[in-house]
């Protein structure tokens, strides 16, 4: 297949089931609210070493304080994991930030967020709640206390500036992380050009899912296992051009460079199809040479996602 | 729908726990005319009260008039709607668990007492003791929304535990006593002594007027996080509040100190 010039590969991009959970921060103004999301979802690129992978999807225009809030999305391999980063990254990134709150932003969301991935690609059925400020609370030392209207609990943490209110628990939905694509430019101008265009692309017009990498973009783009019993993944020498001559499975053709990975979590599958979609477009410009996607022959996850289907499909609202 | 009319009006109280929209269900109007009411302590029937007309299949009732003689409408209710076009006697919604009661007149005495869940909206006064617990009882509301237009009596909220109850105009003395938690609102000035013996939970006074305990102690000017949420749920509602109440600021007074309690009154400190 040819867009722009470019060949896509005939190929697929192999995504896993995780568990997700949008949180929004708000705050006394954007830039503190935004402060705390940045905070909350650093250190944030990979399960392999993070512990989750997290985003922030944008401000957010209407909050259940009224205050200007943004959110943000988290991912991790399990639902007891996930509970575990939030906790942490709640505690440490935004109830330490001057005036914020914070509250779940999959409430309300019901049957859609419910369903999580597409129910025939095998992911993880139902939703459920997991702790967050029931698990946060007895930094109040006592002096916590609680609130709860509308079927929502919300705890009230006493700080320095009055007093941090967070959600109880919040919803958790199974999700899909590692969608991807990699773009083989010439050199690395022209292949971080394209990769950028398409994290802008991304971000402008799929909601629901988020680019953990710096920037969006990953250069370490990693291959399961190593030659090393202790290192649980390590270098995708088939994308690495300085080990073109010496590898005899380099994926690399003639005149390629450089290689960017966009990685895509999104709260559905269909999200991330569309996510590989709009970024492909986006990516398919001079000086790229071919599209093409991560996969490990079915060892790392149940969905496969068709990179050329997914460039023909329409692109979302 | 299940249309009821009343005959008039009586000066002894009609006591009709029967006026619950999951008990009318599937009776037809003549059912409804038969059940039995007390005409204060003398057994009577409804269709001495009240014309009928339709039925509540739908889980709506409709009072088409002024039953501010008639105790315990919606009584113990869980599901379903209550219209009432004019007043409403006492004990209205007490201890219901779900659904909701529309009221465009004025309400008796105990209104939602006890009650545990749903929502009440009276557009006029309310009585005393509104959404408190009965003398002997331990605890008051303990779930839903009573949200009042006009004024209200005595000891609002007394007893609650969980809960919430929004006064828009006056309220009585002892709004909030003996609170263990829960939150009451008090548009207007409150009487005398709010928060007073009060454990836990929140008085919120936002016409910045109130005259406390001294055992109510002052400790901050600040926003309190929660009542932006408080406030908008009561906008959904179709409230309408002063400006500026939903971002504060608010003082706040701890207590009540006098049983050792954690509760809060907060008043609006804003420029009225």
């Amino acid at each position: 297949m040819q867009l722009e010039g470019v060949t896509v590969e005939d190929t697929f991009a192999e995504a896993f089931p995780m568990w997700a959970a949008r949180l929004v921060v708000t705050a006394r103004d954007l830039e503190w609210a935004m402060t705390a999301a940045r905070v909350a979802t650093g250190m944030a690129t990979s399960v392999i070493g993070c512990g989750a992978e997290a985003g922030v999807e944008g401000p957010v225009e209407e909050t259940p304080d009224g205050r200007p809030g943004v959110s943000f999305l988290v991912f991790a391999p399990t639902r007891e994991a996930l509970a575990r980063e939030l906790v942490r990254r709640v505690g440490q990134a935004i109830m330490t930030c001057p005036t914020t709150a914070c509250f779940d932003g999959l409430a309300g969301d019901g049957e859609a967020a419910r369903d999580g991935p597409a129910a025939d690609a095998g992911g993880a059925a139902g939703s459920s709640r997991v702790p967050l400020g029931r698990a946060l609370r007895l930094f109040g030392d006592g002096y916590q206390s609680a609130k709860q209207l509308g079927g929502r609990r919300y705890n009230r943490i006493p700080v320095m500036d009055g007093e941090f209110l967070v959600e109880d628990a919040v919803r958790a939905v199974p999700a899909v992380g590692g969608g991807n694509f990699l773009v083989l430019g010439a050199d690395e101008g022209a292949a971080l050009e394209a990769a950028a265009a398409a994290v802008r692309a991304i971000r402008e017009q799929v909601p629901g899912v988020i680019l953990p990498f710096p920037g969006g973009i990953v250069r370490a783009g990693s291959k399961v296992g190593s030659r090393y019993r202790h290192v649980p993944a390590s270098t995708n020498h088939r994308f690495c051009p300085t080990l073109r001559a010496r590898v005899e499975d380099t994926a690399l053709p003639e005149g390629v460079g450089a290689v960017y990975e966009v990685v895509v979590d999104g709260l559905t599958l269909e999200a991330v199809t569309a996510a590989v979609r709009v970024g492909v477009r986006a990516a398919c410009r001079p000086g790229v040479l071919r599209i093409t996607a991560g996969n490990y022959g079915g060892k790392l996850g149940p969905y496969r996602i068709d990179l050329r289907a997914a460039v023909a499909g329409e692109v979302p609202c | 729908m299940l249309t009821l009319t009343p005959l008039g009006r009586t000066a002894v109280p009609v006591e009709a726990e029967c006026l619950v929209p999951e008990r009318l269900a599937g009776l037809s109007p003549d059912a409804v005319r038969a059940l039995p009411v007390w005409h204060g302590n003398r057994p009577a029937r409804l269709g001495d009260f009240f014309a009928a007309e339709g039925d509540a299949g739908d889980g709506v009732l409709r009072i088409e008039g002024d039953v501010s003689h008639v105790k315990w409408i919606g009584a113990g209710m869980t599901r379903g709607r209550i219209e009432i076009c004019g007043g409403a006697g006492m004990h209205l919604g007490s201890r219901m668990a779900g659904g909701e009661i529309l009221v465009e007149g004025s309400a008796g005495d105990w209104l939602g007492a006890e009650m545990a869940g749903g929502l009440i909206r009276v557009r006029g006064d309310a009585g005393h003791l509104v959404g408190a617990a009965y003398r002997g009882g331990a605890t008051g509301m303990t779930g839903g929304v009573i949200v009042v237009g006009g004024r209200a009596g005595n000891e609002v909220g007394a007893f609650m535990a969980r809960g919430l109850i929004a006064v828009l105009g006056d309220a009585g003395d002892f709004a909030g006593l003996a609170m263990a938690a829960g939150t009451v609102i008090v548009g207007g000035r409150p009487g005398l002594r709010s928060g007073a013996w009060m454990h836990r939970g929140s008085v919120v006074v936002l016409s910045g007027e109130a005259e406390l305990l001294p055992t109510q102690r002052y400790a901050c000017t600040f926003r309190p996080p929660w009542v932006p949420l408080y406030l908008r749920h009561l906008a959904g509602l179709g409230v309408t509040l002063p400006p500026g109440r939903t971002e504060g600021p608010y003082h706040l007074y701890s207590g009540d100190e006098a049983v050792g309690g954690r509760g809060e009154v907060l008043v609006w400190a804003g420029e009225g």
